[in-house]
């Protein structure tokens, strides 16, 4: 279905190869993995396989790639419509229409599609993304997840044998993006879909896949086996990085496949393991203070009396589902939505009498999108704008190093990655050391280094007596640095408590080490640590 | 949040789009266009304040959506100005016998070219510049009408196919909008967030650039999704004849136009424009780039042809009974203010255009979805 | 593998206008001089017409604005749909649609000038992306923002077209002092907003020519048929300073300024997006 011979590409503006005599191939009804850190080239190599690149995006290349067929030197992307389709990161931005239907049709109106036969394939395409109640809505009042179904549906409309997707998830929140994931698998499933799907949110789709393309950020790309890689390759999900360092074998990849693993070690053991961050120290005074805090959006409730005091030193994890008040509190914590009823101190300051830019001295808010934050035009003028307008102490390389972006420093914030961009975005906001860091949805999207590395820091700050609190759905990551887990469910807060306790034992808010292993277990390094302890 | 009432339109058999209650946009345009043609055929001010008043009683019927609301300071604003064009018209010069009285007045220097304003003020002024007003005032209410009442979407989807690319690209438009403001929302919070204290005016620059650029961003994306879904513009269109057939429209339809002031208005002129416009239409249908196809086509119904009858009726009306000399639809206050005439068929002509009024019918709405 | 390496240029696969064969290229700029003739004759037609004999007994013009919008409308069709004849690439139709509604979306706000940004917008985007996607910007933008503002009226295709000619006059200025004031971008700036000033006088006078006939009836600002040129012209002057060039000179002192304040940011950000996306085209 593809063949890749000898491919090389270089982008016109930039000095090093993209991409260095790649050669594979991939049969039909595959389902692969592509895989690398972000800015590694994982995009690129996607866009080869539908002649965006070189067409689109212009710049030198090398050998030969055959899709369906097609030739991808002979052909433009668009006579390649039909055969592949390519779903991109942003929802938004792909849309072209005004209703769902519309744009299902988009492609097929291009091309001249037969009115009667148009009509049956969206009616097919609103049934096998299950979106048929949306049929007649408009794009602007569609989610992000819905969307991006829309745009896998529209893609599907063309009947192409081959289906792209260049980390499809990476705008959404992790129940939609988990949706999109099993949908997506069950395409392949059913339909006998070629996928290939770049991704970082692998604990839902690696036992699925058949291969993995490993693109590593030096041009190559390597092609392996999924359970030799997730042996090897730091990008694994919990599961088999517990696998690989207990030497389970055949590596477990997913919770189901690693149950009889578990058994045989134990399960349920150690219900007080050695934590590997000690989240125990002494509580400080509080530093943000809630009080009856009520905050409403015309007829719906976002947050209902909330009480809620949150401590320095500490990491304190917001979950819940989505529109619980999780997004709303961090806000009214910033001072861009004032409470309605109820009182809101932080650090001292009255939130409802202060305004934002005056609080920004002490509070730094991350928004969920990195672009939502940035607008300078170099990575160093964006973290220079936030220390002259915040008046904090702190300087540009210090905070170019904390967030490793010294290479980037003279870089336009558009220009980089994605990965990296998350970065630029945490640099640029929490710059200069702010004492309450209010984090949304952080990882959303978020490559396995960069995750690391914000744990590191946000442990670094917390050490030196910052207050956190982010908001996530990402269990894994609470599971890793929350020392504290708050629950919101309609906008009032309905658990309250260490996050050990909290995320172990529960069906939906237990990680996957903890699904697996039970007892007080949320991380691979808390097993680990305990088989240590007892020295075996 | 929802800025208007989510259209939901029920699936008919056949896959026509049957939107419930609202006019064709094409019946809008015809009645726009009718209206429009009447109102600029004839200065006698009883028929066109029977105008004014067909046009506000549909204004008023259509106005009760969430952009007719929107509307309603801009077509105030324009009555206004309709109004305020009386005593403009009536101080810069009076003329003729009937004078009514004496305001003081001024004279402007030589560059101003002497204008006097001010001075004997006359009926025959005032009853001409009130002609003016109303049909002003009415087109106003014409265009409120129509601006409140239409789709956008439905209404670019009905572009020949020599601007079906164009069209593409503005509908892209009108789909960038909620996006942009959305972005410059969260631009300008993230400028607060990082302590930048200007706000208002002098932020707009600043919150403006930003906007732009995350749009511009986007829009790469959304320029390779358009390349990976099949847009490519086709081959070039080299054909001749649609050209041709666009420079000799055209001709015609100046020589039509200038001609209809140098000999008079005569049916020779209105046939070379009628002949013009035609061939202009024949080349836009058959120019462009490749043949596409439509999911659904708007359906044309019953009360879509009553509408586009009332229209070219109404103007047919007006217009014979100029050229008859009837019923002084080309009335003229000069050289002495007489009270206008009237004929039955010219006040017909505008009661019709209150026609959309009645069959006009809300769109069911929707819920207001919101994300 | 260097034997078989494609280069490919950064620019768009085609561009907006293909080299065409000599009986096309005719057609077509026989289309476009006649669009010229009859857009320049649509919006001049009440001095073009007082040069004529008054042989007739027209009492008054008051459907000539009418009459000469029919002509307006049919030869900015025409005009939209030439420039797009050889298709679109999809780069071409997307930044079109970002950069309208842009342009669009200052109009609509009651800024102090008098929608300034609008003129800002499509002056410094002509100037960057060049005459054709100048005009259609311009007069994308002015058609995008008559929903908005309930401008869907007999006036629209006088606004448009004229706001059209703001994008591709930029344009012409844009080829003509881009290249030779590289490196003087004061000099530049300065050029850019004396233009942008010129144009927010220049658009009141000429939008508001096709209704001057139908609106003035005073004795030394009106137009009647067969006067003479210079008479309409002085009439004309009288009314326009009259009616509309004290917010048209508020609107050019917006755009100057705007121009000196956000002008070059802005003019970085569209090249560099330009350089990058490489979209120029002429």
């Amino acid at each position: 279905m593809i063949d890749v011979r000898g491919l090389g590409f270089q982008y016109a503006s930039s000095a090093r190869q993209a991409l260095e005599d790649v050669t594979f191939s991939c049969g039909a009804g595959e389902l692969v993995l592509v895989a690398g850190p972000s800015g590694g080239g994982k995009s690129t190599l996607l866009r080869c396989l539908n002649g965006l690149v070189p067409h689109f995006h212009g710049g030198t290349f090398a050998g030969e790639v055959v899709t369906g067929g097609l030739d991808t030197r002979s052909h433009q992307p668009r006579d390649m419509a039909g055969v592949v389709g390519m779903v991109f990161q942003d929802p938004e931005s792909q849309m072209v229409a005004e209703t769902v239907e519309d744009e299902l049709a988009f492609g097929m109106e291009l091309a001249g599609t037969e009115p009667l036969t148009m009509r049956k394939r969206v009616e097919e395409a609103l049934d096998l993304l299950r979106i048929e109640p949306l049929r007649a809505r408009r794009l602007e009042s569609l989610s992000g997840g819905e969307l991006q179904r829309v745009a896998i549906a529209a893609v599907l409309t063309m009947q192409p044998r081959v289906l792209l997707l260049d980390e499809p998830t990476s705008q959404l929140d992790p129940q939609a993006a988990e949706e999109l994931l099993t949908t997506v698998r069950r395409l392949n499933d059913d339909l006998g879909l070629t996928v290939l799907i770049a991704e970082h949110r692998l604990e839902r789709v690696v036992q699925y896949a058949d291969r993995l393309l490993y693109v590593a950020g030096d041009g190559s790309v390597e092609e392996m086996d999924v359970r030799d890689a997730m042996g090897s390759l730091p990008i694994a999900p919990p599961v088999a990085r517990l696998g690989r360092a207990l030497g389970w074998s055949p590596l477990p990849l997913s919770v189901r496949e690693g149950r009889p693993f578990a058994e045989a070690y134990g399960r349920g053991n150690g219900n007080a393991p050695l934590t590997v961050h000690s989240g125990s120290t002494p509580r400080g005074k509080a530093t943000v203070r809630l009080a009856g805090v009520g905050v409403r959006f015309g007829e719906i409730a976002a947050l209902r009396d909330v009480t809620l005091d949150v401590f320095p030193g500490e990491i304190t994890v917001l979950m819940g589902r989505n529109g619980a008040g999780k997004t709303t509190l961090l806000r009214t914590l910033a001072g861009l939505t004032p409470p309605d009823s109820g009182t809101v101190s932080v650090l001292g300051r009255d939130v409802g009498a202060t305004a934002t830019e005056l609080l920004a001295d002490d509070v730094a808010l991350v928004p969920q999108r990195p672009e939502d934050a940035l607008y300078k035009q170099t990575v160093a003028e964006e973290i220079g704008e936030t220390l002259r307008g915040t008046g904090r102490e702190g300087s540009i390389d210090e905070a170019l190093e904390e967030w490793h972006l010294e290479p980037l420093r003279d870089a336009h914030p558009a220009d980089v990655s994605a990965g990296e961009r998350q970065r630029v975005a945490l640099a640029a906001m929490l710059a200069g050391r702010p004492r309450l860091l209010l984090l949304d949805e952080p990882t959303r999207g978020m490559d396995y280094e960069t995750k690391e590395l914000l744990v590191a820091n946000l442990r670094s700050r917390c050490g030196e007596g910052a207050t956190v609190l982010l908001a996530s759905h990402d269990v894994e990551l609470a599971g890793r640095c929350g020392d504290r887990v708050v629950l919101l469910a309609g906008g009032e807060v309905a658990v309250d408590g260490p996050a050990r306790e909290v995320l172990s034992e529960s069906l939906t808010f237990s990680t996957q080490v903890n699904k697996l292993m039970g007892g007080r277990y949320l991380t691979p390094e808390d097993v680990l640590a305990r088989r240590e302890r007892l020295g075996t | 949040m929802a800025t208007r009432a989510a259209t939901v339109e029920r699936t008919g058999a056949g896959g026509a789009r049957m939107t419930a209650g609202s006019l064709h946009p094409g019946a809008w345009l015809a009645w726009l266009a009718g209206g429009c043609v009447a109102v600029f055929l004839t200065s006698n001010p009883l028929y066109l304040s029977l105008g004014l008043l067909a046009a506000i009683g549909v204004y008023a019927a259509v106005r009760d959506t969430a952009k007719g609301r929107a509307l309603t300071p801009f077509v105030a604003l324009g009555l206004g100005l309709a109004a305020l064009s009386v005593p403009f018209n009536v101080l810069t010069g009076s003329s003729g016998p009937s004078l009514l009285f004496t305001a003081p007045s001024l004279t402007f220097p030589g560059w101003l070219g002497n204008v006097t304003l001010g001075g004997p003020v006359t009926g025959e002024a005032l009853v001409t510049a009130t002609g003016r007003a109303l049909s002003i005032a009415a087109l106003v209410a014409l265009a409120g009408a129509f601006n409140a009442s239409i789709d956008h979407f439905r209404l670019l989807r009905m572009t020949p196919r020599a601007l079906s690319q164009l069209m593409l690209s503005l509908t892209v438009a009108i789909v960038v909008v909620p996006q942009s403001l959305a972005q410059a929302k969260a631009v300008s919070e993230a400028q607060r967030l990082r302590g930048r204290r200007s706000r208002g005016l002098r932020a707009l620059p600043g919150l403006l650039l930003p906007t732009l650029h995350g749009a511009l961003e986007r829009s790469v994306q959304r320029a390779e999704s358009l390349d990976a879904r099949g847009f490519g513009g086709g081959r070039p269109d080299t054909s001749v004849p649609p050209a041709l057939a666009g420079v000799a429209g055209l001709g015609l339809c100046s020589w039509g136009a200038f001609g209809h002031y140098y000999y008079g208005a005569s049916w020779l002129s209105i046939a070379a424009l009628a002949a013009g416009a035609s061939l202009v239409a024949l080349a836009l249908l058959q120019g462009g780039p490749r043949q596409t196809s439509r999911l659904r086509r708007d359906v044309w119904s019953a009360r879509d042809g009553l509408v586009v009858a009332a229209a070219v009726v109404s103007v047919a009306l007006v217009a014979g009974l100029r050229l008859a000399g009837a019923g002084d639809a080309a009335y003229l206050a000069y050289p002495d203010v007489v009270a206008p005439g009237f004929h039955a068929a010219g006040a017909l002509a505008f009661v019709l255009l209150m026609l959309p009024a009645l069959l006009h019918a809300p769109d069911v709405a929707g819920s207001e979805h919101k994300r | 593998m260097a034997s078989d390496a494609m280069a490919l240029s950064d620019r768009p696969a085609r561009p907006l206008v293909a080299g065409r064969q000599w009986p096309a290229a005719i057609a077509s700029g026989l289309l476009l001089t006649a669009v010229c003739a009859a857009g320049v004759a649509a919006y001049a037609y009440p001095f073009l017409l007082s040069s004529l004999p008054a042989t007739t007994a027209t009492p008054r013009a008051g459907d000539a604005p009418l009459v000469f919008g029919l002509v307006l409308t049919l030869a900015l069709l025409l005009f939209v749909a030439e420039l797009t004849r050889a298709g679109m690439n999809a780069k071409v139709v997307s930044l079109l649609a970002v950069v309208t509604v842009a342009a669009a979306a200052l109009r609509v706000p009651a800024l102090p000038a008098g929608a300034t940004g609008f003129f800002f917008m499509v002056i410094v985007a002509g100037y960057v992306f060049g005459p054709r996607l100048g005009f259609l910007i311009g007069s994308g933008a002015m058609f995008i923002s008559a929903f908005a503002v309930g401008g869907f009226g007999p006036w629209l295709p006088f606004q448009v077209f004229a706001a059209g000619w703001i994008g591709m006059t930029s344009g012409w200025l844009g080829a003509a002092i881009e290249k030779p004031l590289r490196g003087r971008r004061r000099t530049e700036l300065w050029l850019l907003a004396a233009f942008a000033g010129l144009w927010g006088m220049l658009f009141g006078a000429i939008t508001n020519l096709w209704f001057w006939p139908y609106v003035a009836q005073g004795d030394s600002v009106s137009w009647r048929p067969g006067m003479d040129l210079a008479e309409a012209v002085q009439h004309y002057w009288s009314f326009y300073l009259l009616t509309s060039a004290g917010w048209d000179a508020w609107r050019a002192i917006g755009n100057v300024a705007l121009v000196l304040v956000a002008g070059r940011p802005a003019l970085d950000l569209l090249r560099r997006y330009r350089d990058r996306f490489s979209v120029r085209i002429d």
